[in-house]
């Protein structure tokens, strides 16, 4: 097991005029369950393409197993498999023809490749639907046809790109299981974006991207605790009018103004607690009192409300 | 080599063959309209304008056959081509693009693919060369491999317009502004030799109308009397293909910077 797999070194990319990568450094280690995590539109999708060799960084470098992404594409590309958030399906094939077309592609061919796509038909439970049509798939199958057609080179390294996008919450729950057996089984090394907290929640390490820095990284439980061990929120429809009069009332500041919430991070006393709630509990629309979550830790960190789901 | 380069192209081949075929929108299409163009063209202007020196009626149904072979190709290259919008839009291509297939592969499996299709077509035309007036013999085999070269060469062609488009209505521009024209002005309606002066150049460096004199040249048996040898009408064809399909595969490997 090597701590530092894949490898990215102050990352920088723009658009035209648009810089959306400033400088992201982490590393993953193999067999890991990695997370990207941010808003929409922070710079994660952009770094998916850098890592699934569709883009080139303007400067820094990823490496893959030692390998440069730039120079060595070729023999990167043997070794990653990319499920994307828009499935890469030819619709008009059926879910056989793709997984066969596509494994001619890394070189497969005869038995070899017929048993793979039997075996993996049979892992995400395709096999009724083999001789389908794509277009006739739901949103679930297609990512599952998807997930298939990413496998069918064994490849070391699995990217994700939001690979939950518009799926139920069952096919949700079986993609997730399905990954999570290849990490274990076959030491795979997973790499995925998602906006989905609770999604991060599961992996074994995470960084937080937004506005195309990395503004976090470590086990989700380790980012949570940073906050402390406690998260008092006051939500109100005058919170300028709250904060004033916590201040007044109880010599209470230092809370942190998020659209028409009042956050207290830390950790508060029982009775504390119990004067803030007859203080607040009149005005306030509600009160509560919670461990912290990714959601919090993002909230403390940005001052930005939530909004990824 | 054989399986990273023969394999993969081959299955492209093979699934722009299913494609095709599973759209019959497309198959109608692109057989139907110059068989439309052709029987209506033919008999409006034979009607409208009866020319003395062709007898039977048949002459404008004659006249036009060649270039009509050349729509076919034209439609059916191009439009087997734009599918390479679809597959970016679709996400398809961009599967392909993360395969460690050579970009040359990737440019060669998208041009045989619809070369074939156009190429299958434009034989299917031919076959019907005897309503126009021309009696089959073995100087087809020349007129199939101008087919061939000529829808190889335009399927390069729509493959480098597809790569730059995002839209298959972008697509539709380019059709009317450039390749109708290009057909138009290959010398279907009218030869090099009678073309308005300031023509003459547009037609010279339109690869189309090497085609079509080579098609001409082919079917009426006379290789050499025409305005360009029937030998150099292939020289040029080919040169075409080769430099079109280069500039295909380096958009191609270049292209993976900026999508």
């Amino acid at each position: 097991m090597k701590s530092s797999f894949v490898t990215a070194e102050s990352v920088r990319f723009s658009y035209a005029s648009t810089l959306a990568l400033d400088g992201v450094s982490f590393e993953v280690g193999q067999g890991e369950f990695f997370s990207l995590v941010g808003p929409n539109g922070g710079g994660k999708s952009t770094l998916f393409k850098i890592f699934a060799t569709l883009l080139q960084p303007d400067t820094g470098s990823v490496t893959f197993d030692g390998k440069c992404i730039v120079r060595e594409a070729h023999a990167i590309r043997k070794e990653i498999g990319v499920t994307f958030q828009h499935p890469s399906l030819d619709l008009k094939l059926t879910v056989h023809e793709n997984l066969k077309h596509h494994g001619h592609f890394y070189g497969l061919k005869g038995a070899v490749l017929a048993d793979r796509i039997d075996s993996l038909l049979s892992i995400l439970g395709l096999i009724s639907r083999s001789n389908e049509r794509c277009e006739s798939l739901s949103g679930g199958l297609k990512r599952r046809v998807e997930v298939a057609k990413s496998l069918i080179h064994q490849p070391k390294i699995l990217l994700l790109d939001e690979p939950t996008t518009g799926l139920d919450p069952v096919a949700r729950k079986n993609l997730w299981e399905y990954v999570r057996l290849l990490q274990k089984e076959q030491g795979l090394t997973v790499l995925c974006t998602t906006h989905l907290m609770e999604e991060a929640e599961a992996s074994d390490r995470m960084a937080l991207i937004h506005k195309g820095k990395l503004i976090a990284k470590g086990t989700p439980s380790a980012l949570r605790s940073e906050i402390g061990s406690q998260v008092v929120s006051i939500k109100t429809q005058s919170p300028l009018e709250m904060e004033r009069h916590l201040q007044e009332t109880l010599n209470l500041s230092g809370g942190r103004l998020v659209d028409n919430e009042i956050r207290f991070e830390g950790s508060m006393t029982e009775n504390e607690l119990l004067k803030l709630f007859s203080v607040a509990g009149e005005k306030a629309d509600s009160v509560t009192v919670g461990r912290p979550t990714l959601e919090d830790f993002f909230v403390a960190r940005t001052g930005l409300a939530w909004e990824g789901a | 080599m054989l399986d990273s380069i023969l394999l993969p192209a081959l299955s492209s081949v093979q699934r722009e063959w299913k494609r095709f075929f599973r759209q019959r929108g497309r198959v109608i299409g692109s057989l139907g309209t110059p068989l439309v163009f052709w029987v209506f063209l033919g008999t409006g202007l034979g009607a409208a304008f009866p020319s003395p020196q062709m007898p039977g009626g048949l002459g404008y149904i004659e006249y036009f056959f060649p270039g009509m072979i050349l729509l076919t190709l034209l439609f059916s290259s191009i439009f087997s081509t734009i599918s390479l919008i679809e597959d970016r839009n679709e996400g398809f291509l961009q599967g392909v693009l993360i395969s460690p297939v050579s970009r040359s592969a990737i440019v060669a499996g998208k041009i045989l693919g619809g070369s074939g299709v156009a190429v299958v077509q434009g034989l299917i035309f031919l076959a019907l060369a005897p309503l126009a007036g021309f009696s089959p013999s073995l100087s087809w085999v020349a007129t199939a491999g101008v087919i061939v070269l000529t829808s190889l060469m335009l399927s390069c062609l729509g493959y480098i317009f597809a790569w730059r488009l995002d839209s298959v209505q972008g697509f539709h521009s380019v059709m009317n502004l450039v390749l109708m024209p290009m057909w138009l002005l290959s010398g279907t309606f009218f030869g090099l030799e009678k073309a308005p002066i300031w023509i003459k150049p547009i037609m010279w460096i339109n690869p189309l109308t090497y085609s079509l004199i080579a098609i001409r040249s082919s079917l009426y048996q006379d290789y050499s009397s025409l305005m360009v040898p029937f030998g150099i009408c292939i020289l040029v064809l080919t040169l075409f293909g080769v430099s079109l399909f280069s500039l295909a595969v380096w958009m191609t490997e270049k292209g993976e910077a900026s999508r």
